[in-house]
């Protein structure tokens, strides 16, 4: 298994219109600090049925503020340990530990508390197509029981954030993939996650448009504080990153030396410290 | 070509998102599809039987009521013995109106007695020389048909008279009966109608979940308790079944004027037939029907989105 360092490449044009994070805060202090891991996996293994084990053994710590960008071949397992991060699946196996709760403790109620502090993106989006935009980046904090008049502002804000603010009361079969994906990492934000995971967010997005939402994750990561977890097998744009890198292979996990060392290096369990 | 660009002209978001208010939010379930309009159809079919059911069950009661309390009021006296003269009779009914108790009694002259029988001899009129009892119609206090009865029975005997009293009270018990049997399987009809709206209902959710698995992935992801996600399809339900109720009652509204319109064209035959008349408690059933509809649907959804989602878990 050989992981190939390339040099940084140049920064891409940040699909940005601000730099600055639009909220007036960043995230809660408890959690922007640096602190106790806010995820934990202890001696995971996930198995269906009878057959192989998809993850094997797999332990990982992710440190807040940190940036982790998660590879491997198609069917190595990145997308069901996001899975298992983000609470849509219980291990077969082994302990997970989020945001200093035992996840196999918590009732449904409780679970669906610990999902409001994780921002998901996935690579086919899953925005839902009966919502406009702007419905569909407000769905954190409608489910939260917050009203239009609260949020829209903010909303509107993130909206000129990821630049497709002119979108806003467009359906998303009517949008572009770079816009689908800009609205999915919007809807992924605006409830100010503690942790993003992404998967395979550029898969459905063109070389460019690739590489500037790669940026927006990291500035996202930089700006507001957000753990970053993001998993892809566009090697070229995630060596760009100079982020830390976890790699899966035949459902084991073994940590790789970012490209370019990382200021928060992340800690897979026995890795270099 | 671009892979940012799509081919959107296929796609009319109108068609099937929900009418979005200013400042209010939109349903996060699309608009009703045709599945919901074969859904409604039969809600409406069955609120519709089940307010019929319920009318059934008031109009046996009331008819009930009514022919037991006009058997409770009378009294037939016949004089048998084909001597009798009117001065016979005429000596019986004063007596009969001595009687504590007794309101009115009026002797039945031939031709009325001669009508009471027509439905079953015919209205040829009877021959001279049958000789026909001599009847007595008898309005007593309501209610005390059967004691005052025993009375007039004892007081013409006693002054020589060989009578046969009827307070009719084999036949009240047998309404009473009939009816409270009609009332049983009226409710009986209700209750089934009830469990099979919640058995479409509870179905028609599990099948709506399971069409709609995205948005409810959505909601979880996005940290939507279960409770959240079930309130949505309950409030789907409860609009589903408020305006299918709606329908229903309609229907057996203009049901219910209907019977009433052919029991009046019919009345010279409806001896036999209770009487149909409006009342405010028929009012109240079908007023009742959709707010009910609405709530069994509702809770019958609540449940089985509830059972659905803990079931995937």
């Amino acid at each position: 298994m050989s992981y190939e360092s390339r040099p940084q490449a140049a920064p891409a044009p940040s699909p940005l219109r601000h730099e600055a994070w639009p909220f007036n805060s960043a995230l809660p202090a408890s959690q922007a600090r640096s602190g106790p891991p806010i995820a934990e996996l202890r001696d995971v293994r996930l198995q269906y049925d009878q057959g192989l084990p998809v993850l094997d053994g797999v332990s990982l710590s992710l440190y807040p503020r940190s940036f982790h960008v998660l590879t491997g071949a198609s069917g190595a397992g990145k997308s069901s340990l996001l899975r298992l991060l983000y609470l849509a699946q219980r291990p077969s196996a082994g302990r997970i530990t989020l945001f200093g709760e035992d996840v196999a403790r918590l009732s449904r109620n409780k679970l669906a508390d610990l999902r409001r502090k994780i921002g998901v993106v996935f690579q086919d989006f899953r925005l839902l197509d009966h919502l406009t935009t702007f419905e569909n980046i407000a769905l954190p904090l409608r489910v939260q029981g917050q009203k239009e008049r609260d949020y829209r502002k903010d909303v509107m804000e993130l909206l000129e954030w990821v630049s497709i603010a002119h979108r806003a009361e467009a359906y998303p079969p009517t949008l572009s993939g770079g816009e689908k994906q800009r609205a999915a990492i919007a809807r992924a934000v605006v409830g100010k996650p503690a942790l993003l995971l992404a998967d395979e967010p550029t898969g459905n997005v063109d070389p460019e448009m690739g590489a500037r939402l790669m940026r927006l994750f990291v500035e996202l990561n930089r700006h507001v504080g957000t753990t970053v977890v993001l998993a892809t097998h566009d090697l070229p744009n995630a060596n760009a990153l100079g982020q830390p890198v976890l790699h899966l292979s035949q459902g084991q996990l073994a940590y790789m030396a970012a490209p370019t060392a990382p200021s928060r290096s992340p800690r897979a369990e026995g890795a270099p410290a | 070509m671009s892979r940012t660009r799509e081919d959107t002209s296929r796609f009319t978001p109108r068609a099937k998102a929900p009418v979005r208010v200013k400042g209010q939010d939109s349903p996060l379930l699309p608009r009703e599809d045709a599945r919901d309009i074969g859904l409604f159809l039969v809600v409406a079919v069955i609120a519709f039987l089940a307010a019929l059911a319920a009318l059934s069950a008031r109009a046996a009661t009331g008819a009930a009521e009514t022919w037991a309390a006009g058997l409770n009021s009378e009294i037939s006296v016949r004089l048998r013995g084909t001597e009798l003269t009117d001065a016979d009779t005429e000596r019986a009914r004063a007596l009969i109106l001595q009687t504590p108790g007794v309101m009115t009694a009026n002797t039945l002259d031939r031709a009325e007695a001669e009508a009471l029988l027509s439905p079953w001899l015919g209205t040829g009129g009877l021959p001279d020389d049958i000789a026909l009892p001599k009847l007595l119609e008898v309005s007593v206090t309501p209610g005390e048909a059967a004691r005052i009865a025993g009375q007039i029975d004892r007081v013409l005997i006693g002054a020589g008279f060989n009578v046969v009293v009827d307070a009719y009270g084999l036949w009240a018990e047998d309404v009473r009966a009939t009816a409270q049997g009609v009332q049983a399987i009226a409710l009986g009809i209700l209750v089934l109608l009830c469990v099979a709206g919640v058995a479409v209902i509870a179905s028609a959710t599990h099948a709506a979940m399971l069409a709609r698995r995205d948005i409810i992935e959505a909601l979880h992801l996005v940290g939507a308790r279960d409770g959240f996600i079930a309130g949505q399809f309950q409030a789907r339900f409860l609009a589903l079944g408020l305006k299918a109720g709606g329908v229903g009652a309609l229907l057996a509204g203009l049901t219910l004027s209907f019977l009433m319109f052919t029991a009046r064209r019919t009345e010279a035959n409806s001896f036999l037939l209770p009487q149909i008349t409006p009342s405010l408690l028929d009012l109240g059933v079908l007023l009742l029907t959709p707010l009910f509809a609405g709530m069994v649907a509702m809770i019958a959804a609540r449940i089985a989105a509830m059972t659905t989602l803990k079931d995937k878990a």
